[in-house]
């Protein structure tokens, strides 16, 4: 099986080092959980086959493609330029379709994480399967062979159920088993002797206003904390009998 | 050299070369720039079973929206058989002037390649200003297909849209929930999917006419993925509900989540989780409420032991009531409820179920 892997580095999320006037990437950076679920799901479906990974990001973004090569991925490839900067969606779709059209043409499915941690706009999946003219599955919560088909569970709508994934289709993971697995010293070493490949975007042959901030269709206008607080009535709940009426008050239908 | 006319200014000179007007000027008196579009578009989701089909509330919404903005026409655009027809009226009440009913014969599940296909052939022909869908799972799919087909600008999981002369600007929570980022998009429409429940349905007019378009369609060739066993999918979201009983990580233990679910029984209430609950497997993450859940703006909400983390406020902080009951005044929750209990979740639900005891038996009695 030849799977190739698309995976983002985020801002580990939980850490709430945000700067609140800008799309800070300061703190803590961490493989984007739901793309673990697909390095995973690439690890188990792999067999004698090959797996490679790409990414798009700064610099520091090779550190998701060390986890990728620690646990599974045979090569990967990062896309690092200053011109992706500032990429939305349609670009990173149009940037990450030319580098699979251009360098891995060949696969049998393409894996990725649903949702990012960060941007969490769940669009890229089904944006760069329209690229690649290719069928997507979105919301996958496993994907496993069986009498040599590949099978996936998709929940859609709260409703699940057990889909053929079509050949050369691109499947988004919402879960996955055994994440945060941790690489043993194997890995680790077996890692060091893979390949990282860096494609700018002239290897691409992308125009500056076909990627990043330029060949991006939407614009960031302004950035701000959200604030979702009302004013309200505060109870301890000694005083039982006023707040239970008034709970039960408000569900029989009275308005606060 | 030729004297070549010109009638772009007032001025009789020849201007070949010498013209001093800008480009910018030109482009101003003609309106070069001017955005030729009009009318808002919707995406209606419907969900197809016997007889007629059912149209998603979140489609409701954004009609009603649409015509609040109250500067262009709304356009909804319906996909399916014959029976989407007798729809109309209910999409015309809720703000709709124009329906497209895209048909054919074999048009009933979602089928992204036809339905992409289907809505783009609409969009060429009317040229909308927006585009709108649910942030739903069909929604995100479509908007995504249609946007790239397009080529233009797509903001999903909008919570606020304003437009300002003909540029929308979509608010969509980001980073986790604890920034709002606003968008403005370049090009024509100016797509934005939006979460369910974000804006009211209001103003609904019964008896409101509109024009029905038919647009019949072929089916668009192109693997889909089939299914394996035959369950039968429904394509659409649930039906929003209006009393949510919600547990958090404060609810402690199995014994107290029981007694969550008997209140909410008995309240007639759905119970939900906060991502916490999910990740102790306690509940199923399709009852998990937030960012990376559900989004709900229920009568009312009622957080138990629920810390109110930006990630959990995302999707339900448009409740109309909130309840909070939570131990430490100082959790976040209480700042957006209405109403704040502090105090134990268990000993909480122990005096509730004692307290809908009573009134039954008060009830029974009574009517005995
Ligand atoms: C990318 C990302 C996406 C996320 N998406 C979601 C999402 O969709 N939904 C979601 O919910 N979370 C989400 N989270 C997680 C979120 O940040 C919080 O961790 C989570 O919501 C906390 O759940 P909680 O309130 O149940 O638990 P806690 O934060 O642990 O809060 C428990 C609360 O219970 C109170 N408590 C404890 N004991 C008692 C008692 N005996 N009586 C009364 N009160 C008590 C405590 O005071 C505390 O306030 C996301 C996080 C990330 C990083």
């Amino acid at each position: 099986m030849r799977i190739l892997l698309m995976v983002k580095q985020v801002p580990d999320t939980n850490t709430n080092l945000l700067d609140e006037s800008k799309f800070s990437r300061k703190g803590p950076m961490v493989l984007n959980p739901q793309c673990e679920y697909a390095l995973d799901a690439a690890a188990a479906l792999k067999g004698d086959g090959r797996v490679v990974a790409f990414t798009m990001g700064p610099s520091k973004a090779r550190h998701a493609l060390f986890r990728c090569l620690e646990l599974g991925a045979d090569l990967a490839y990062h896309l690092c330029d200053s011109d992706f900067a500032g990429s939305d969606v349609w670009a990173t779709a149009n940037t990450l379709s030319k580098a699979i059209m251009e360098f891995e043409p060949e696969f049998d499915i393409i894996l990725c994480g649903g949702h990012a941690a960060d941007a969490e706009t769940g669009l890229l999946p089904t944006m760069l399967a329209a690229a690649l003219g290719i069928p997507v599955i979105n919301r996958c919560r496993g994907i496993r062979y069986e009498g040599g088909s590949l099978i996936a569970n998709r929940e859609r709508n709260g409703i699940p159920s057990e889909l053929i994934v079509p050949s050369k289709s691109l499947v988004s993971m919402i879960q996955g088993s055994n994440v945060h697995r941790l690489p043993s010293l194997k890995d680790l070493q077996d890692a060091r002797a893979k390949q990282i490949k860096t494609l700018d975007r002239g290897s691409l042959g992308l125009r500056k206003d076909e990627c990043g901030a330029s060949g991006s269709f939407t614009k960031v206008d302004a950035v701000f904390a959200a604030d979702h607080s009302r004013e309200g009535i505060e109870l301890v709940l000694d005083d039982t009998d006023t707040a239970l009426d008034l709970v039960i008050d408000v569900f029989q239908g009275d308005e606060r | 050299m030729k004297e070549e006319s010109c009638s772009t200014c007032p001025s009789k000179s020849a201007c070949a070369g010498g013209c001093e007007r800008s480009d910018a000027e030109m482009a101003e008196m003609y309106d070069l720039d001017a955005d030729t579009t009009e009318g808002h578009m919707v995406w209606v989701e419907l969900e197809h079973g016997e007889g007629v089909p059912k149209v998603s509330e979140v489609s409701l919404e954004l009609l009603s929206k649409a015509k609040r903005f109250g500067d262009q026409r709304v356009i909804a655009v319906a996909f399916g058989r014959e029976s989407v027809r007798e729809i109309a009226p209910v999409l015309y009440s809720h703000g709709a002037d124009t329906v497209y009913h895209v048909r054919n014969p074999s048009l009933i599940d979602f089928h992204l390649p036809t339905f992409a296909h289907g809505l783009t052939t609409v969009v060429e022909r009317v040229r909308p200003n927006t585009l709108l869908m649910g942030a739903t799972d069909l929604g995100m799919e479509l908007a995504a297909t249609v946007a790239w087909q397009l080529k233009v600008g797509l903001t999903a999981d909008c919570t606020g849209l304003d437009i300002e002369r003909g540029v929308l600007r979509m608010t969509r929570p980001t980073f986790g929930g604890n920034l709002m980022a606003t968008i403005v998009s370049e090009g024509r429409p100016q797509m934005a999917t939006v979460r369910p429940g974000a804006f009211p349905v209001e103003e609904i007019e019964e008896g409101r006419r509109g024009t029905l378009i038919n647009w019949p369609i072929k089916m668009v060739e192109g693997t889909v993925a089939e299914q394996v066993s035959d369950v039968d999918v429904q394509d659409c979201a649930s039906e929003p509900t209006e009393l949510i009983i919600s547990v958090g990580a404060g609810i402690g233990n199995l014994r107290n989540l029981e007694l969550a679910k008997e209140a909410a029984e008995r309240l007639g209430a759905e119970l939900a989780c906060s991502r916490s609950v999910v990740e102790k497997g306690w509940m199923e993450q399709t009852s998990q409420i937030g960012q990376t859940g559900r989004s709900v703006s229920p009568r009312v909400y009622l957080a138990l032991g629920v810390s109110g983390a930006a990630q959990h406020q995302v999707g339900m902080s448009r409740s109309k009531n909130i309840i909070a009951v939570n131990n430490d005044p100082e959790a976040n929750i209480h700042q957006i409820a209405n109403v704040s209990i502090i105090g134990d979740v268990g000993e909480f639900l122990k005096r509730l179920l004692e307290r809908l005891d009573r009134l039954d038996r008060a009830n029974g009695a009574s009517e005995a």
